[in-house]
């Protein structure tokens, strides 16, 4: 739970649309690796969370399209271990992490002088929407 | 609830039914009961035509045929001939008055309408491939050519054959009554009177002709239930499950969507072969996923049985064989993961 806090503030610290788009980058993996190591724990979020995975794979790659995106480490996320904390908290967490990360997105879209920032913005804030729709409310 | 075939053959029931009531002593508006009454026997026979493996010069030399198969060729060449001999009717009978048509001419109409609607629905099922053959195109496609289907479908149509025969002699009584204030050219009403009498012998002939089948395979009881059920075949739209809990019923309708989805994607996806160029490495990885997901629901439900079955006594299956089915489908979740994950 606290690395989805510390996402969440790393987003909402960024800076410009190059800053956004470095924490949205992170995000991204961090729900990837997380919804990958929940989904073997809880059987009936299996599917949300493998869906959310594989959202979360097309919002980094929408991501890695923008001509602002800056250089990032690729090995953010990896080796995350499944964490202590509820399952379905966890859901919930990240669900409210892909709102707010879909939020700071689109209105990042709108302000990017870029239009390949702008719509690799648009794309990633509705792949962080899916994320939102899979893990909201699985408790 | 999509439409399905029983309540078009309902409909088309429902006003044949009405419009072959006689005695009422009302003369007939003859030009357009015989133009609707041609327009429904054209379509009956179009029904028997379609369930015909083959006309009546290659049923000559096919010893094989199912006797039904026989049946439908025969009652069609007749239905064909009542067909032509109503067309003669129809036309001599002269223009439909410019006044609203007559209660029987509308229900003759409507069943027409009905029948036709029904072959629209069945026609859905099949569809001409880049060959130009006509290939099935839904789960619903072999069971419309069944023995079943066919049984029940031309056990209906000969049925209502022999319904419209009698009607259709009576038309055929009224011809002089009607003519006569009308047009003093007793030759013209004659040919109209030998056009009827000939289509009703030829409806008897239609009915008469599945007899032997009937007798050697009667109709079931299934067959009708299954004909009425045939729906159009159309892919239904996504049913996202809802916020709140589901009701039984509710999770069964989901179910047969999706089901009903997954084989339409599935009779697509020769055009998505791995040579396509829309297929991507996302597109693999969606698949994977997917296939994850449905081995891992696939082995839930199979584990629910298992524990199920082993409550219960006197099962084909066992709780181990399910248990072990289970296994199975979770060990491809793995490797689907693996897949997944590469």
């Amino acid at each position: 739970m606290k690395r989805i806090e510390m996402a969440g503030q790393h987003l909402t610290e960024a800076e410009g649309v190059a800053g956004v788009l470095a924490a949205s980058w992170e995000i991204f993996e961090l729900i990837g690796a997380l919804a990958a190591a929940c989904a073997e724990q809880a059987a009936d979020l299996y599917p949300a969370f493998m869906f959310a995975r594989s959202a979360a794979a097309a919002g980094r790659n929408a991501i890695a399209f923008a001509p602002s995106a800056p250089a990032i480490d690729a090995a953010t996320a990896e080796g995350l271990k499944f964490p202590a904390d509820d399952v379905s908290e966890v859901a919930d967490a990240l669900a409210g992490l892909a709102s707010a990360l879909s939020a700071r997105l689109q209105a990042t879209a709108q302000l990017a002088a870029d239009n390949g920032d702008r719509t690799a913005c648009q794309n990633a804030a509705r792949d962080a929407d899916r994320i939102g729709e899979l893990l909201a409310g699985s408790r | 609830m999509p439409a399905v075939l029983g309540d078009f053959l309902a409909a088309a029931n429902e006003h044949l039914e009405a419009a072959v009531v006689v005695g009422d002593g009302q003369l007939p508006q003859l030009p357009e009961v015989v133009r609707d009454l041609h327009r429904l026997v054209a379509v009956m026979w179009h029904h028997l035509d379609d369930l015909a493996p083959c006309d009546e010069v290659g049923a000559s030399n096919w010893d094989g045929l199912h006797v039904w198969e026989r049946a439908v060729i025969d009652a069609g060449v007749a239905m064909r001939a009542a067909v032509a001999c109503l067309g003669r009717g129809a036309a001599g009978s002269g223009d439909p008055a410019s006044s609203a048509a007559s209660w029987r001419a509308r229900h003759l109409a409507a069943a027409a309408a009905s029948l036709a609607a029904g072959r629209d629905l069945l026609h859905t099922h099949h569809a001409p491939d880049p060959d130009g053959l006509i290939r099935g195109r839904s789960e619903w496609a072999p069971v419309i050519t069944s023995l079943s289907v066919t049984r029940a479908l031309a056990g209906q149509v000969t049925r209502w054959s022999w319904q419209l025969a009698p009607f259709t002699a009576w038309l055929a009584g009224s011809t002089m009554s009607y003519a006569l204030p009308r047009t003093p050219d007793q030759a013209v009403s004659a040919a109209i009177c030998d056009s009827l009498v000939s289509a009703s012998q030829w409806l008897q002939v239609a009915a008469a002709a599945v007899r032997p089948a009937i007798e050697a395979d009667p109709v079931q009881t299934a067959d009708i239930e299954l004909l009425g059920a045939v729906p159009a075949a159309s892919v239904p739209q996504r049913l996202r499950p809802g916020p709140a809990g589901e009701s039984v019923a509710e999770l069964c309708d989901g179910i047969t969507v999706s089901a009903t989805r997954l084989r339409a994607a599935m009779r697509g996806s020769a055009e998505r072969a791995r040579w396509s160029p829309a297929v991507t490495s996302g597109g693999w990885q969606w698949m994977a996923q997917a296939a994850a997901v449905t081995s891992h629901l696939a082995e839930l439900a199979l584990r629910s049985l298992a524990a199920r079955a082993g409550q219960l006594t006197g099962l084909p299956v066992t709780a181990a064989h399910l248990d072990s089915a289970g296994a199975g489908l979770a060990g491809m979740r793995a490797a689907w993961q693996r897949v997944d994950r590469m």
